[in-house]
């Protein structure tokens, strides 16, 4: 499982980085969470609102920042 | 209000008189009014704003005219969130969807600008008339700018970037936004509230301490507007934390319009503010963007000096 951050590094982006690095943690799934820096390819994915939340390419959350047990739930949803 | 009577009892508690007094009650009374104000306004707002999303405003604009067009982009400027970090996103997404160059440069300028909580505190603290010359003053900047920069042929120096499209659709429940506004607000807050602090606290020392005369003597001429602007470029802060020193200069006699063009400098003119936008956009168009921005709040606030 990919799962990306998209944002350009302010708090907010941090925030979310640590909330879906808890979740796989606490779901025990094998995946890893990268942050997505460069504003090209936040532009190439269509996110207008960061931070944004991808998962295996899918781009799941847009604009806020996902809780631990949100982004969980978007994991086992794909699952 | 309640505030003034806790500044009163505290300056009093403390045993205070005279310059000390006058600035300690000033730091306490106007830290507290301001954080009321923007505790109130964050929530409301934040709940609002929820409803808003960057995607429906770039579609609401593909195809407007060019002065519904224009006023639209920089409302859009005054509602889009905080965070500057999201701006260049925003911007890059109205133009790959094909919004007018100008309509994202106007929202680009109004953004850091005006702010609604921006507006209410304002409104709390500076009266009604100052609020309305800031929101107009800002709108007009940030319409014109952005129509003169297409106008002089600027739009060949941005950065072009392929956008993509994502299908993410969210749809919210109202106990969903109610805590997104709450998770907002508290963020906000948190990150404001130094500046507040500090903003205040040079207010304070102002209000205490620097003579009247000093400001009436070589600060009320045309030419301090230009310098209020040019000294506001260098100050990095959130706009919050100017109005309160602006409150206690113009209580020492600091023209409106020479107050209001030094706080629209330190909200939209920046180095950071540079920096980022180097992202997207040449120097050149830096350049031309600073200089176009710069004559237009220096435009108003010899305009709004003529006036009041």
């Amino acid at each position: 499982m990919k799962i990306e951050v998209l944002g350009t590094g302010c708090p907010k982006c941090k925030k979310t980085y640590k909330n879906a690095k808890k979740a796989i943690k606490e779901l025990e799934v094998d995946g890893e969470v990268t942050k997505v820096y460069e504003t090209a390819e936040i532009a190439k994915r269509g996110v207008m609102s960061t931070p944004a939340l991808s998962i295996n390419g899918e781009i799941k959350i847009s604009g806020e920042v996902p809780g631990v047990e949100e982004i969980k739930d978007l994991i086992e949803g794909i699952n | 209000m309640v505030f003034k009577e806790i500044s009163d009892f505290i300056v009093s508690a403390l045993g205070l008189t005279g310059k000390a007094a006058a600035a300690v009650d000033f730091w306490i009374y106007d830290t507290l009014k301001i954080t009321f104000i923007l505790l109130l306004v964050i929530l409301g707002i934040g709940y609002l704003r929820t409803y808003i999303r960057p995607e429906d405003v770039r579609d609401y604009l593909q195809d407007k005219n060019v002065f519904v067009g224009y006023l639209g982009a920089s409302i859009l400027g005054i509602v889009s969130p905080f965070c500057s970090c999201s701006t260049i996103p925003i911007f890059l997404g109205f133009m790959g969807a094909g919004v007018p160059f100008g309509m994202a440069l106007t929202f680009l300028v109004t953004s850091p600008m005006i702010n609604e909580a921006a507006i209410f505190v304002l409104f709390g603290v500076l009266g009604w008339k100052l609020t309305t010359a800031y929101i107009v003053g800002g709108i007009t900047v940030g319409m014109v700018g952005g129509f003169l920069l297409t106008k002089l042929g600027f739009q060949k120096y941005a950065k072009s970037f392929k956008f993509g499209d994502n299908s993410c659709k969210i749809n919210s429940t109202t106990k969903d936004r109610l805590k997104q506004a709450y998770a907002e607000a508290k963020d906000i807050l948190k990150s404001i509230f130094p500046y507040v602090v500090v903003g205040v606290g040079i207010g304070a020392i102002i209000h205490g301490f620097i003579p009247r005369n000093l400001i009436t003597k070589y600060l009320t001429g045309t030419l301090a507007v230009p310098a209020a602007v040019v000294v506001g470029v260098p100050v990095y802060t959130n706009i919050m934390g100017v109005i309160p020193v602006v409150k206690s200069l113009i209580g020492k006699g600091l023209p409106i319009g020479t107050s209001i063009a030094f706080m629209m400098s330190v909200a939209a003119l920046s180095i950071p503010e540079f920096v980022l936008l180097k992202k997207v956009m040449k120097k050149e168009l830096i350049a031309a963007y600073a200089t176009i921005i710069s004559v237009g709040i220096i435009t108003i606030g010899i305009t709004l000096n003529f006036l009041f």
